[in-house]
């Protein structure tokens, strides 16, 4: 049985998913059909279906480069973040109030309000008032510092939610704190980290404009080639690498998500 | 405060979400101005009725009707309804008074004149001085007398209260209890509550529906499901009786209830003979019981414990099977020894003969 | 009775200390890497282009006298810079609101009136374009905004029916202003969705039974339970729109600059004071955005409380 009455809500429920949807998703349309269609420019009207462009990126050396770069950078930058954000989601989390309160929320939007590509400037900068040559040092710690915020904001959500009942259980029971920190908060803590980390990994690996100015000709991550590629021609290949990075993350996301057992989205 | 109340049947309702039945062939009938409890357990369905009668669920099968009106297929905003949940739901953003005008609004009616009506309701439940306050500066008291407020400015045909006061402190509770009772009894409107608590039904409520697995055990006042359940499932549920498996026999027009070895005289049974169940209040069980007790049992204490006002003996009976029998006493100079022996009993009027569970 | 009269007997500790938590992490010494790689990577870099900016261009003639603020003077002064600095703040303004429509349409459909938990694959498809990178959906719009594109019929229609002209889309403000929305409402949902979930599905059922139909319930309870994520989105929305680079750089065109890709084509064309004192504006114009933003929408909350 359906009750009466609610057909003003079901459209509007429904065009707004609609509009909502269409706008977020209706640009990937184009990307898509171009990367299989035949015509050799980007965009061009349906000419045959090809993987042609495809065999392009796999086969390009510049491209797989890149590739191997973008994951040296995202492993590196993870892993610096994480030591950053699970250390600083302790201190927002239990700290002392003035950490609650104002550190905690400067540090937590702090690298969203300065522009990305203000703060890939600024370390070159910074770099060369010491004359230092930037390698994936540059790149490394510039996306850490990006990224971190998102893995503060889990984290310190799930250490807020597990509360510390557990921890003085165990306390009480005799354990020292070091033991109880990598025996008990850290594992509990394990689907909340994997959880950001992949998710920074991915922010990482698609980043353009932090590495903009800090990746010198021989250390060019995927989407700066990318990027400098699209600059001076539009062809279907540039669709095909996209979509090929695109459904890596995405399906890899999704794998993180199975094997370890944790949602990373929400 | 004049409204004409109105009768609410239920008939036939079933609610599946499709892992078998929540509710199953759930009927009743209240009268109009009437409070009927539905008692039982959580997950016994009682909230989903609830959330039937009001339309915020639409039932796979059966029928709602206020009055004559079929309600079935009615949206709750076309109900005419007051909801009162456990959290009170109050809208934060809102004053207390524009809460309780909130239901004034779709009315159409005069800003003056819905002001006035929420004024009036705020001084029913003497909350008028916290009229221009936000709700999460009030107690739970206050926000609990608000939400009745609000509940009942619309003049609702039917008052919907979902485990009304079990957010309250002890003592709160028994006080709002009342308030809200004579509140209701006041206005006159065609009641429904859930509870758990079996005080708070058989306080406020004309009619208990005690439930049980998506339908309804026993439908009676509050004095008969107490003093005259039918059903073991009640008697153990709302007081807490003690229970003795048996058989009915009717010999020379005379009942008589067989435990065992044991045969019990019984003043009087409603159900035909066969296997049912004895059920005795923990407050009727006497120890070294006076005459008028005609069962009588020699038992040895197995556990006391002291609550206050009473004390709660636990009695092992060796001639029904070494059953353990609860009995509930008040206080006096008497110290119990576990171990010891004593004689218990009770009068045969108090031992009801219900109907075994399924 | 004797353990209470023992206990009395008992020599009291003097405690010299303040009494100190023995939770893991109470110190909040925890926040010293973050201190430490923020100082390197963001406050040290931000002192060094700061200096930067003071300079004069290394290219230029060097016979000219220049003076510290001189690219300051130069940045507010001169066409190109100026219009990029208000073209920035007008995009900004018009992505906020837009994405803050967009995304509330998007939540207010996934939660309201909902009993059961939105499928995962509706929240995963609104973060895929985080997912992917912005490159692939500057790509995509290019596609869609190339004349004759859908994108390019959609913006017409719309100019045809307030009686503008037709004319080319990719290039132009109106591409970009587009574009960066679409980079914006996906993290303007992150911040507005897990708000809009928690509101009591009790508070909804109350007013409907209280005799409001669904859309009306929606505008006078729903909504104003999701101000506070509101708030937060729009905040966030207001900095990510700043700071939109790929779509701006691709979608609007050499000629439609907005601050960060004046940064860039700056640095490309081997001006790297000028981009230092671009990038200095960027960032105060963020914080001070920002900042003022939240000022007032402190002051609205505080006079209707």
């Amino acid at each position: 049985m359906r009750q009466r009455g609610w057909t003003s809500w079901r459209i509007l429920r429904a065009l707004s998913l609609f509009i909502g949807y269409g706008f977020v998703l209706g640009p990937v349309l184009p990307v898509v059909y171009n990367a299989f269609n035949a015509s050799p420019i980007f965009p061009a009207p349906f000419e045959g279906l090809t993987l042609e462009w495809f065999r392009s990126v796999v086969t390009s050396e510049q491209y797989m480069s890149g590739a191997i770069v973008s994951i040296e950078v995202g492993i590196g930058a993870t892993a610096l973040a994480l030591v950053i954000g699970v250390c600083a989601a302790f201190a927002v989390v239990r700290g002392p109030a003035w950490i609650r309160g104002g550190a905690a929320t400067s540090l937590l939007m702090g690298p969203i309000v300065i522009p990305q590509i203000v703060i890939g400037l600024a370390i070159l900068e910074a770099a060369s008032q010491l004359s230092f040559r930037l390698g994936l040092a540059g790149l490394i710690i510039a996306h850490a510092v990006f990224v971190s915020p998102f893995i503060i904001r889990v984290v310190a959500g799930a250490l807020e939610v597990q509360g510390s009942n557990l921890e003085s259980a165990a306390m009480v029971l005799g354990s020292r704190r070091t033991a109880v920190l990598f025996t008990l908060t850290l594992p509990m803590l394990r689907p909340a980290i994997v959880a950001s980390a992949v998710f920074a990994f991915t922010l990482s690996f698609v980043n353009v404009p932090l590495s903009l100015f800090l990746s010198p000709s021989n250390l060019r991550p995927l989407p700066i080639v990318i990027y400098q590629e699209m600059i001076n021609t539009r062809t279907p290949v540039l669709a095909a690498v996209s979509i090929l990075l695109a459904f890596v993350l995405l399906l890899a996301t999704g794998l993180a998500e199975k094997v370890f057992r944790v949602r990373i989205l929400q | 405060m004049t409204q004409t109340a109105q009768s609410l049947t239920l008939e036939d309702i079933s609610v599946d979400y499709g892992r078998g039945p929540v509710v199953a062939n759930f009927s009743v009938h209240v009268e109009p101005g009437k409070i009927l409890a539905l008692l039982g357990q959580s997950g016994c369905g009682k909230s989903t009725i609830l959330r039937v009668i009001a339309g915020l669920l639409t039932p796979s099968a059966g029928s709602v009707h206020f009055g004559a009106t079929d309600m079935t297929l009615r949206p709750p905003w076309e109900r005419n309804l007051g909801l009162m949940f456990q959290s009170h739901a109050l809208f934060p953003h809102l004053t207390v008074l524009r809460n309780v005008e909130y239901g004034l609004r779709p009315k159409k009616m005069a800003k003056k004149d819905s002001e006035r009506r929420a004024l009036e309701m705020l001084e029913l439940v003497h909350m008028t001085r916290y009229a221009n306050v936000h709700p999460t500066e009030l107690s739970g008291g206050q926000s609990q007398r608000v939400a009745l407020a609000r509940a009942l400015a619309p003049e609702p045909r039917v008052l919907l209260l979902d485990e009304p006061f079990s957010s309250l402190d002890a003592g709160l509770r028994e006080r709002m209890r009342a308030e809200v009772a004579a509140i209701v009894r006041q206005v006159g409107v065609t009641t429904v509550f859930v509870t758990h608590d079996q005080d708070e039904a058989l306080s406020i409520a004309d009619m208990i529906a005690v439930m049980s697995a998506g339908n309804i055990v026993e439908l009676a006042s509050p004095r008969d499901i107490y003093k005259r359940p039918r059903h073991a499932y009640t008697a153990a549920f709302v007081g807490g009786s003690n229970l003795i498996k048996g058989e009915l026999c009717a010999a020379n027009g005379a009942w008589r209830f067989k435990a065992g070895d044991t045969e019990l005289a019984i003043r009087e049974a409603n159900l035909a003979a066969g296997p049912a169940m004895l059920a005795i209040k923990p407050e009727d069980v006497a120890v070294d019981p006076p005459p008028e007790c005609q069962h009588r049992f020699r038992a040895r204490l197995e556990e006391a414990s002291f609550h206050g006002p009473n004390q709660r003996l636990v009695w092992l009976v060796e001639s029904l099977d070494g059953k353990a029998i609860v009995s509930r006493t008040v206080n006096s100079q008497r110290d119990f020894r576990v171990g010891d022996t004593h004689e218990i009993g009770w009068k045969s009027s108090d031992a009801v003969v219900v109907e075994m569970d399924q | 009775m004797e353990v209470a009269s023992s206990a009395r007997s008992l020599p009291l500790p003097l405690l010299k200390k303040r009494p100190r938590s023995y939770l893991i992490g109470a110190s909040g010494l925890g926040l010293l890497p973050a201190v430490l790689a923020f100082g390197i990577a963001v406050l040290w870099p931000a002192i060094a282009i700061f200096q930067r900016s003071l300079e004069a261009n290394p290219l230029a003639d060097p016979s000219l006298v220049h003076r510290p603020w001189d690219n300051y003077a130069k940045l507010f002064s001169e066409p190109l810079y100026l219009d990029a600095m208000i073209r920035t703040l007008r995009v900004s303004v018009i992505c906020t609101v837009a994405s803050i429509l967009i995304s509330l349409a998007i939540v207010v459909g996934l939660t309201a009136y909902r009993r059961k938990e939105v499928s995962s694959i509706w929240i995963f498809a609104l973060i895929a374009p985080i997912l992917s990178g912005p490159i692939i959906i500057a790509l995509g719009w290019i596609g869609l905004f190339v004349n004759d594109g859908i994108g390019f019929m959609v913006v017409n229609a719309v100019r045809a029916l307030f009686g503008f002209p037709e004319g080319r889309v990719l290039d132009t403000e109106v591409a970009m202003t587009i574009g960066t929305i679409h980079f914006v409402v996906p993290f303007a949902v992150l911040t507005l969705y897990p708000v809009a979930r928690a509101v009591p599905r009790e508070l909804l059922d109350v007013s409907l039974t209280l005799g409001v139909r669904p859309v009306a319930t929606l505008w006078r309870v729903f909504l104003p339970m999701c101000r506070s994520g509101l708030i937060a989105a729009s905040i966030i929305a207001l900095a990510m729109a700043l700071s939109a680079f790929v779509n701006a750089q691709f979608l609007g065109g050499e000629r439609n600059l907005v601050l960060t890709t004046l940064v860039s084509q700056l640095i490309n064309t081997f001006n790297p004071t000028m981009a230092a004192a671009a990038s200095a504006v960027l960032v105060v114009l963020g914080l001070a955005l920002v900042a003022a933003y939240g000022r007032i929408l402190a002051r609205l909350e505080a006079r209707r409380t």
